[in-house]
């Protein structure tokens, strides 16, 4: 583990363990909280669990993603820089380090590195605490595959097309379909734009790249992707609903051209009978009025 | 995916609005033919029937009747010329068609003018000899023939056999007629003045008066005042 995740998170499980004994004000030294931790785990083997499921409980999505940026984040040398704040994740990394901590069965061999000269207060820790224990995995799987089918969809309907020429095919077909009175229900695609469509394949190829990096990358992805991915599920709706129409009209008007039959060459044919019939009534005419046409000037 | 079929969606719109077009098209092709067509047989019998007949109409009757063919005829070009632009000429057919059904109806008028001016001579004969007992078998045969041909009423030949049966009818009218032929003219006409109510003393000559008297018609007369009611 890189020395400043480790110190960072070697930090945050006091604030477990302080969670277990409220009026704890200070920090514990590494052996002390050793020390603690060990006795929770003697007291209850699911210690770990109980209490992340509590600090689960007390997240606000709204509230983790944004102190998510903001912690995760913090830029070395901005306003709260580690020097002053004691505290610096590098997003990345941390993900990184979470991902190998879920790997070791969230183990906490790799605490042992040094951590002299970090201070970090107590509500700085509760806030990181808060972040990660976010990215505990519970029910990824399922949103994850739900998301991958949505980018299976997706790319289905896009296929090898770009937004733009997607959004402009919707257009022109719309159009083409208000011009010949065509009634739709699909009016609703017009509406989709070019960025609300790169948007929904960028989150969709972020949520599938993650998702072959293991559960807290994912659960990471999730986290941040959360408030779109309604919006991404409803525009991928928006089109396959729209492809389908298309798909459905298309057969539809082929089978109606098939049925109908008609060609340029029946035209031709019936107009040639036609004019045939006109010279032949005219030629009907010369036995009587053009014979009588001088006589009748006369 | 979405991108091709809705290229080819497009195209399947237009291409059906297009056969749409062909069709309904085509369907106002088939509607003039089916106007010329049915137009086609009243035209035949009209210029067949005026054909036959022009000859024996009145010269003015045969420039009126031409020249309402005439008519006729510029209807129909101006419909095939119109036709290349406006397929449904229909409208137009029936204006010739309406056309054509009255000059039929006036080809026939002038038909039955000509008929009855044909006929109308041995009919007065018929109603002076009839008069004559001792000639009637012949009036009976007169009678016979007159009403034996064509109605004057009925339509205007359409066809050789039927202008070939009216003169073989006029034929056997004049046939007829011919054994009236001994009637001494003097005794003809004063019996057609008779007919026609306009007889005075002054035609019964003493020729007329000898006739009448050989086969004793004499007691067949009455004299009266004229102008008495």
């Amino acid at each position: 583990m890189a020395p400043a995740a480790l110190g960072a998170l070697e930090r945050l499980l006091p604030l477990l363990i302080e969670n277990r004994v409220p009026g704890r004000s200070s920090l514990p030294t590494p052996t002390e909280w050793r020390q603690e931790l060990q006795a929770i785990k003697r007291r209850s083997p699911t210690a770990w669990q109980e209490v992340t499921d509590r600090l689960w409980q007390r997240v606000e999505p709204a509230a983790l993603h944004k102190t998510l940026r903001a912690s995760l984040n913090l830029a070395r040398g901005g306003p709260r820089s580690p020097e002053q704040s004691g505290v610096f994740l590098d997003a990345a990394t941390a993900l990184d380090e979470l991902e190998a901590f879920q790997a070791d069965g969230w183990q906490l061999t790799g605490f042992d590195a040094k951590t002299d000269g970090w201070t970090v207060t107590w509500a700085q820790l509760a806030d990181a605490w808060r972040i990660l224990a976010r990215f505990v995995p519970s029910g990824n799987a399922e949103a994850a595959g739900r998301l991958l089918e949505e980018r299976g969809r997706l790319d289905r309907v896009m296929g090898t097309s770009d937004e733009e020429t997607v959004v402009g095919a919707i257009g022109e077909t719309l159009q083409t379909m208000s011009r010949y009175q065509k009634p739709n229900q699909v009016a609703g695609a017009g509406r989709l734009e070019i960025k609300q469509i790169a948007e929904a394949r960028r989150r969709l190829r972020a949520v599938c790249s993650a998702a072959g990096r293991g559960d807290v990358v994912l659960s990471a992805t999730l986290a941040v992707s959360k408030p779109t991915i309604d919006e991404v599920s409803a525009t991928v709706a928006e089109l396959t609903t729209f492809a389908d129409f298309v798909s459905n009209e298309l057969d539809a008007v082929e089978a109606e051209l098939a049925r109908i039959g008609v060609d340029d060459a029946s035209e031709r044919t019936e107009a040639e009978l036609t004019g045939t019939a006109y010279r032949r009534i005219l030629g009907a005419f010369p036995s009587a009025a053009p014979a009588l046409t001088g006589e009748g000037r006369s | 995916m979405i991108v091709e079929n809705a290229a080819n969606l497009r195209a399947g719109y237009e291409r059906l609005e297009n056969v749409k077009v062909v069709q309904t098209r085509v369907q106002h092709i088939r509607d003039t033919r089916a106007s010329l067509e049915e137009l086609e047989g009243p035209i035949r019998e009209a210029t067949t029937a005026f054909g036959l007949i022009r000859d024996r109409l009145p010269i003015e009757e045969r420039i009126r009747l031409t020249r309402r063919l005439e008519l006729l005829a510029g209807i129909i070009q101006r419909s095939e010329k119109d036709f290349a632009t406006h397929p449904r000429q229909v409208q137009n057919l029936i204006s010739a068609e309406n056309t054509v059904k009255a000059i039929l109806g006036e080809i026939d008028q002038a038909w039955q003018g000509y008929a009855r001016a044909q006929t109308a001579g041995y009919w007065d004969l018929l109603g002076i000899v009839r008069r004559l007992p001792d000639l009637a078998p012949q009036s009976a045969a007169l009678h016979q023939a007159l009403v034996a041909m064509d109605p004057p009423s009925q339509a205007a030949p359409r066809g050789d056999a039927r202008l070939r049966a009216f003169d073989d009818g006029l034929g056997r009218i004049r046939d007829r007629a011919r054994a009236f032929s001994a009637l001494p003219t003097p005794v003809l006409t004063f019996l057609t003045l008779v007919a026609q109510e306009q007889a005075s003393l002054a035609h019964l000559t003493p020729e007329v008066l000898a006739w009448l008297d050989e086969h004793d018609y004499l007691s067949s007369f009455d004299v009266r005042f004229a102008g008495l009611v």
